[in-house]
């Protein structure tokens, strides 16, 4: 009595390139073997396999199988009596009869799928450093997987760890290593015959040293995050297992360690490292030719500037409280160190701290129309100014 | 016109698929009553609930275009017919008439 849907076919066809298990495939005949309207057992098999792909990314594969067989389990008696509802008596008959098979079925299949099978390999998922960072001070579980033969992740609290030769760390028989200051060492961990070998680079970070205003142009190319890792021993750590997230996307996003800026905007970037977090302010601004026309809506804006020994430009400034800054952009075949304007203000505007030569960055507020920003060449170079001024109208 | 009798899954369905709008299909009708009612309701449960809804006129259903993350299935995208609101606002209306006069819940005097 099995009622198969048309599309079945080309579904069936376009399901075997996927790595799913011939259980699932197994559950999903069940249910359409359980004479329900063939519209709403595609919509319950969809439901199904859709949130089936986000379990198996969010809790891993075996999870998300055994989500899919209770799942199928639980929905087949709904499917069933809609079946029932359906149908004749005598089809009514033999419905229960499937129902009953069904079930028993997908019991046995689900008491197949628990049990435990053999491990096969001890996986541990070795970075770009060709070893395990351990970047925590405090004691750390090592990241160690027992799979079966078929990639099926099993428990791993069996294995047993120990280091290759003596090490001046501690490291629990359970593979629990507390990193007391930096060092590698070979770790061995066994299960059973079943043994591998890994390094392990202990790097404790102590703190996270981050930039607290961090200012981009969008369309610039992205720029690393000015963050400084500082180990126990009081040096810059380079090896590092990080993680690194902007908060808004539509901003900025990561490029590795670094910041790719998209719209105009801010955002946040926090940093894990080991038991240390972190998080920096970032403000993208969108270039626009000059300042007049900045409003509510669009609060965060720069302007070019190139000013050659002896160059003076004058920006008219909107009303209001606002925040100035000059981005330096190094001129291509001369030295990393931008070359800073000299920066003034006149009008009915007032500055915090006020701008002078080597003050770069400050907050003001323009109380009335007629406020004006002067930016010169500080004389002393014959280098060229080269880089950004930029505004962000805060408040209102 | 007397709006059919509803069930207490049937209306939670019913207001789920009024407050999800254009996104009410049946992952996301049980996945709005798990956040409301902190049950799990089955795939099966939820898209037989919502066809019996159907069934009585209250809802509508198209279907999306196969999507691969469904393994080439469609979605049913299930809307609120008007016979539907209406039913919302009988129970509505027959709830407030059975909890008037009905204060704080009761609370047992401490031992």
């Amino acid at each position: 009595m099995a009622v198969r849907s048309p599309r079945s076919a080309q579904r069936d066809s376009a399901m075997r390139g996927e790595p799913r298990a011939r259980l699932l495939r197994v559950s999903d005949r069940l249910l359409e073997s359980l004479g329900a309207d063939p519209a709403l057992v595609e919509s319950v098999l969809g439901d199904l396999a859709e949130e089936h792909v986000a379990r198996s990314a969010r809790d891993g594969a075996r999870a998300a199988r055994v989500w899919y067989l209770l799942e199928a389990l639980r929905s087949a008696p709904h499917l069933a009596v809609s079946g029932v509802r359906r149908s004749s008596i005598r089809t009514r008959a033999l419905a229960v009869a499937a129902t009953s098979a069904a079930t028993v079925a997908a019991i046995a299949l689900f008491a197949l799928d628990m049990r435990v099978p053999p491990p096969a390999r001890l996986v541990v998922d070795i970075g770009t450093a060709g070893g395990v960072v351990v970047n925590n001070t405090r004691p750390v579980k090592l990241p160690l997987r027992v799979v079966d033969a078929a990639g099926r992740e099993l428990a791993g609290d069996s294995v047993r760890y120990r280091f290759a030769s003596a090490a001046p760390l501690v490291l629990s028989r359970r593979g629990v290593i507390t990193c007391t200051h930096r060092k590698d060492a070979t770790v061995v961990a066994s299960l059973g015959v079943l043994t591998t070998r890994f390094l392990v680079h202990c790097r404790p970070v102590r703190a996270i040293r981050a930039t607290i205003w961090n200012d981009f142009i969008v369309g610039t190319p992205p720029r690393e995050l000015p963050v400084d890792f500082i180990g126990l021993d009081g040096r810059s750590e380079r090896l590092l297992s990080a993680r690194v997230a902007v908060d808004d996307s539509s901003v900025a996003v990561m490029d590795g360690l670094r910041i790719r800026p998209l719209a105009a905007g801010r955002a946040h970037v926090n940093v894990r490292v080991g038991n240390q977090s972190t998080s920096a302010a970032i403000r993208v601004f969108a270039e626009v030719p000059s300042f007049e026309g900045v409003h509510a809506g669009r609060r965060l804006v720069a302007v070019p500037l190139r000013l050659i020994p002896g160059g003076v430009k004058r920006f008219a400034l909107p009303t209001g409280s606002l925040s100035l800054v000059f981005l330096g952009q190094a001129e291509v075949g001369q030295s990393d160190t931008p070359l800073a304007p000299s920066m003034s203000v006149d009008g009915p505007i007032m500055c915090l701290p006020a701008l002078a030569p080597r003050v770069y960055r400050s907050s003001c507020l323009a109380r009335a129309p007629g406020a004006t920003l002067t930016i010169a060449h500080p004389g002393a170079s014959v280098r060229t100014v080269v880089g950004h001024v930029a505004l962000e109208l805060e408040g209102r | 016109m007397k709006s059919p009798s509803l069930g207490t899954l049937e209306l939670a369905a019913l207001l789920a698929v009024a407050r999800l709008g254009d996104d009410a299909y049946g992952l996301a009708v049980r996945e709005d009553l798990a956040q409301r009612t902190g049950r799990a309701h089955s795939v099966g449960a939820i898209y037989t609930t919502l066809q019996r809804l159907e069934d009585k006129g209250l809802l509508a259903s198209r279907a999306s275009a196969p999507l691969p993350v469904r393994g080439g299935r469609s979605r049913r995208h299930f809307s609120l017919t008007g016979s539907g609101a209406r039913a919302i606002q009988d129970a509505s209306k027959a709830a407030t008439s059975v909890w008037t006069g009905f204060g704080n819940p009761v609370r047992p005097e401490p031992a």
